[in-house]
């Protein structure tokens, strides 16, 4: 029973009863300590029907009477067998009681084994953790900022004070400064470079800038390695030359943009000062060989602008000297002088209107003119075209007209010359005839060799990219993996320890062996009862047998001899008697047994508290009546 | 202590208008449940219909608005505390509520629980939402203080609704391209953290 | 103004030049406290200007080391080459603050961000709530005025906010 007692509460303590100390048995639990015991391993087993029940014992005699009887129902519910009211938990047993928890505890046993099967999961783990830590939190109490100790600053200080600024950090391995180190740079890092730490004025920027830092570095090579995977492999190139390319096709692009943007800005009317901005940029934009000929283009629009702007100063220019020349000889009267003025200021202002629609005019003739000039330029250029055309063919019809005179001579010559050419060529033919074929099967070998060699690197190239598949499959599954241990491994920390296996498993082994020696001890005791009573039976019959022939000698003799005649009614009491004496023994016996049996009972029955029981619900009945009166007496008041 | 007020006890005005459900016939109240639950789904209510509904036991207009107003409190609190329709039957009819009303309320609310439940969700408080997002990538050339930049810069548009609803700011932000690679990766591992949350 | 340089011993310069580089890549730029001795507060100032805008339009212009060496030669020969072993070894360092610098000409530009992820319980309206929140702290400078931006998200709002920065970075990637 000790065994069993020490199991029942010990996994009652881990549902959540306080069990105390010194209490080592069933028998030692009160009522308080039952229903709390009852009701959290209901909880457990059944949240929806533990819920309801309180687990502690009301003081209102009526209000427990109730408790009981849900309780019981709930037992009940789960599968209960046994008898059970709310006698049970008010006015306790010993058996009772534990035949119920062994009954609740053994379903906890099982509920608890199927849901550990499956891991509790992230989120129960999560959600298992916040309760926790609320908890602790609200145990702790409120504390005023000025005696607050560190660890309570942690949870009682709202947030932290400092925000997340990030500053530029001077550190010499970097992707964003250049690989190859100058010796100016060495020089710097080496002598004059501080510690991270004191390149910042304000402390908490520290961590935060190193975070940051580290954060750009890691994605931007992720991400280059992820472009390099996925496209730079492919084109191979080594990573500098296909950056290279990659960057000027880009330039390319902006620049054909540009020149086009450009481009279709000049040929609207306001070819202003940022055209002009713009071709200056892109010729420090392309910088290199390949914008000459954007620079070109540039320099005709500047042409044209230089044409359109100097014009405009040199009229002013004129109109300039036109007023100064009218100004010394306009010195009459006052009147005179401001009606000349008005005049003038008339006259001039009609010039200007004038000059200004000049300066449109000009400006539109300019624009025709530039029209006019570019297509004449192009015909220009087409026309000497044609007159280089037209001149070779003049040169070939001069020279047949030179030979023409000496006519037959110049035909022999001719001739001459044409067979020796023909000659030349087919010589010359058979000579590039030599020198191809080897050429051609070099070219051939090579071409071979060249495609073999791409198959091969294509090869690899596929090789290569399913490697770095694999790589990253396998640290992804590693990095599962290893989530998975640490989750299991929390889970492992959270289950209860001291429950070992092998110390159950031990314990029912010796249990076992326990009953396998008095299984073996019962049947010893058997066989000897079993001998016990063959000897008795063998006995009786020779004392059955002893005695039928005494009493037939005797009984012979006795019909001669008075003596022994008296001996054989002796004898016969003897017997009497001796049967007697055997029946009162085993009488005796049988009354033992009952004895025993009866004791038994009583025990069993003093076990039952029966006698305190009564008392207790003799009390508990009278706690009711006055609570009833109480009651009716405050209905009678209201 | 009754669940659906999760575990308090029942306020004493909720116990006084279950009174006055009472009166009304079950099928009436079943109908009145519906409007209700329409209101509580922001699908509006139907007042007309509702003084319909209660004309026949002779409703005041204070009857009305409590049998309203009680109505919402139990599916609302009902839904609040995921408390199932046969709970929420029992202890309603713990609380006086004749049977057949009982059944007709929580069949209503059974029917639109999970409905109701999205909407508490939905409409529980927010900070601020982040409505949409726009951009643009330039490419700087030159600039006055460099005369080759030949970097990109990132223009984000958010426009970010404030808890008070209704009110949307929109914020310009340009980044380097550096600082908006590190945005990015710190998001991305936000939401990892997000997603491994359930 | 930059004769003043001279004040300073030789040897003691390249300490102070990398100070002032400091101070133009954004970090703590050196105090006339520790060199009171040498300058007086106009010098000072004037001297420091100087060789900030010296720094800056040698890398900003991509002069060459001659032009440079010509933009300070009334200096003696020993601290020309200061300056320019200086200049060389910060050179990208430079670049990249005033790239920075150029970004800081739009109107608003991120300075720093910071962010947390909240799990929200509970509410008024409904008591199992477990919805997962990220709250996005955006610190923009607007005309030189720090000015926060609390973004409150949910996934979807997240991830709405990530594919569109995804599709942003795309075009970007092929810019560089």
């Amino acid at each position: 029973m000790e065994e069993v007692d020490k199991i029942l509460i010990h996994s009652l303590r881990q549902v959540g009863t306080e069990v105390g100390e010194d209490v080592l048995s069933v028998k030692q639990f009160s009522s308080e300590l039952i229903v709390e015991a009852v009701v959290r391993c209901l909880r457990v087993i059944e949240p929806s029907l533990g819920s309801g029940l309180s687990h502690v014992l009301p003081p209102g005699m009526s209000a427990r009477f109730r408790l009981g009887m849900s309780l019981a129902q709930a037992c009940q519910d789960l599968g209960y067998k046994g008898e059970i009211g709310y006698q049970t938990f008010l006015y306790s047993n010993e058996p009772e009681i534990r035949s119920l928890l062994m009954f609740l505890v053994e379903r906890l046993r099982r509920e608890s084994a199927e849901s550990s099967d499956q891991p509790a999961g992230k989120s129960a783990l999560l959600q298992r953790a916040i309760g926790a830590k609320i908890k602790a939190q609200l145990s702790v109490p409120w504390v005023p900022p000025s005696c607050r100790v560190p660890f309570l600053c942690q949870s009682q200080t709202p947030g932290s004070l400092h925000g997340f600024h990030a500053r530029p950090l001077s550190l010499p391995q970097s992707s964003k400064v250049s690989r190859t180190t100058t010796k100016e740079l060495k020089e710097y890092c080496q002598e004059h470079l501080p510690p991270v730490t004191a390149q910042m004025s304000q402390q908490p920027s520290v961590p935060a800038s190193l975070l940051e830092w580290h954060a750009a570095e890691l994605s931007a090579a992720l991400e280059w390695e992820g472009e390099w995977n996925s496209q730079g492999l492919v084109s191979r190139l080594t990573p500098e030359e296909y950056k290279a390319r990659k960057r000027q096709r880009f330039r390319k692009r902006i620049q054909d943009q540009l020149r086009h943007a450009a481009q279709s800005r000049s040929d609207s009317q306001h070819a202003s000062r940022s055209s002009s901005d713009l071709a200056d940029l892109l010729r420090s934009f392309t910088g290199g060989a390949g914008g000459r000929d954007v620079l070109a283009k540039g320099t005709r629009f500047t042409h044209t602008e230089k044409f359109a702007f100097t014009q405009e100063p040199e009229k002013a220019a004129q109109q300039m000297t036109t007023a100064a020349e009218s100004l010394p000889s306009s010195r009459r009267t006052e009147q005179d002088l401001q009606a000349q003025q008005e005049e003038e200021v008339t006259s001039l202002q009609g010039q200007l209107e004038q000059l200004s629609l000049r300066i449109e005019e000009v400006g539109a003739d300019v624009k025709k003119i530039t029209v006019a000039i570019s297509q004449v330029s192009d015909e220009l250029k087409q026309k000497e075209l044609g007159n280089a055309e037209k001149e070779q063919s003049l040169r070939v019809k001069k020279q047949t007209m030179d030979l023409l005179p000496d006519a037959e001579n110049n035909l022999d010559k001719l001739q001459v010359l044409v067979e020796g050419s023909a000659k030349r060529v087919v010589s010359l033919a058979s000579q590039w005839e030599k020198h191809r074929a080897p050429l051609i099967e070099e070219h051939r070998r090579l071409k071979e060799l060249c495609s073999s060699r791409e198959l091969e690197s294509t090869r690899r190239l596929s090789e290569i990219k399913g490697l770095h598949e694999k790589i990253r499959q396998a640290a992804e599954e590693a990095k599962k993996k290893e989530g998975l241990y640490r989750q299991l491994m929390t889970e492992f920390e959270t289950l209860p320890k001291d429950v070992s296996r092998s110390a159950y498993t031990q314990r029912i082994l010796e249990i076992v062996g326990n009953i396998k020696k008095q299984k073996e001890e019962i049947t010893k005791i058997l066989s000897d009862t079993k001998d016990l009573q063959k000897e008795i039976n063998s006995l009786t019959g020779k004392l059955d047998r002893t005695f039928a022939v005494t009493d037939e000698l005797v009984f012979k003799d006795a019909k001669k001899d008075e003596s022994v005649r008296k001996a054989y009614k002796y004898l016969a009491a003897l017997h009497e008697n001796c049967t007697q004496l055997i029946q009162t023994i085993e009488d005796t016996g049988t009354i033992m047994r009952e004895i025993r049996d009866l004791e038994e009972q009583i025990e069993t029955e003093n076990g039952k508290k029966t006698v305190s029981n009564l008392e207790k619900i003799l009390e508990d009945y009278k706690a009711i009546r006055q609570e009833n009166s109480a009651l009716a007496a405050k209905i009678r008041e209201a | 202590r009754f669940r659906f007020c999760g575990d308090l006890d029942c306020p004493d005005w909720v116990l006084a208008e279950i009174s006055t459900l009472a009166k009304i016939s079950s099928v009436k109240m079943k109908l009145l449940c519906v409007q209700v639950l329409k209101d509580l789904l922001g699908e509006g209510i139907d007042y007309d219909k509702v003084s319909k509904l209660t004309s026949d036991a002779k409703f005041e207009s204070g009857d009305i608005k409590a049998s309203v107003a009680v109505l919402s409190f139990i599916l609302s609190s009902a839904a609040k505390h995921n408390v199932d329709s046969e709970s929420l039957s029992s202890e309603l009819q713990q609380l006086g509520l004749p049977k057949e009303h009982t059944t007709g309320l929580c069949k209503s609310y059974e029917d639109k629980h999970s409905a109701l439940q999205v909407k508490l969700r939905e409409s529980s408080l927010r900070l601020s939402r982040l409505e949409s997002v726009s951009w643009r990538v330039d490419y700087t050339l030159s600039s006055s203080e460099l005369r080759e930049v030949n970097e990109p810069t990132v223009l984000l548009k958010l426009q970010v609704q404030g808890a008070e609803s209704g009110v949307t700011e929109t914020s310009m932000i340009s980044l380097t391209a550096e600082k908006f690679r590190v945005l990015l990766t710190e998001l991305k591992q936000a939401q990892a953290v997000m997603n491994s949350l359930n | 103004m930059i004769k003043l340089l001279e004040k300073l011993p030789r040897t003691e310069c390249p300490k102070f030049l990398h100070r002032v580089i400091d101070g133009v890549c954004g970090r703590d730029p050196p105090r006339l406290h520790d060199y009171s001795s040498v300058w007086s507060l106009r010098e000072w100032l004037e001297l420091v200007d100087t060789l900030s805008s010296i720094f800056r339009t040698a890398i900003g212009k991509k002069m060459s080391d001659e032009e440079v060496q010509q933009s300070i030669n009334w200096l003696d020969i020993g601290y020309q080459e200061a300056i320019l072993t200086c200049l060389k070894g910060r050179k990208e360092e430079i670049r990249q603050a005033l790239v920075e610098k150029t970004n800081a000409i739009s109107s608003t530009q991120l300075q720093d961000f910071d962010w947390q992820i909240k799990l929200a319980l509970s509410s008024d309206k409904i008591s199992s709530l477990q919805i997962p929140l990220l709250n996005l702290d955006l610190d923009t400078k607007e005309n030189g005025v720090l000015k926060p931006l609390s973004i409150e998200m949910n996934r979807e709002e997240l991830q709405n906010l990530i594919n569109s920065l995804e599709s942003a970075n795309k075009v970007v990637l092929q810019l560089k």
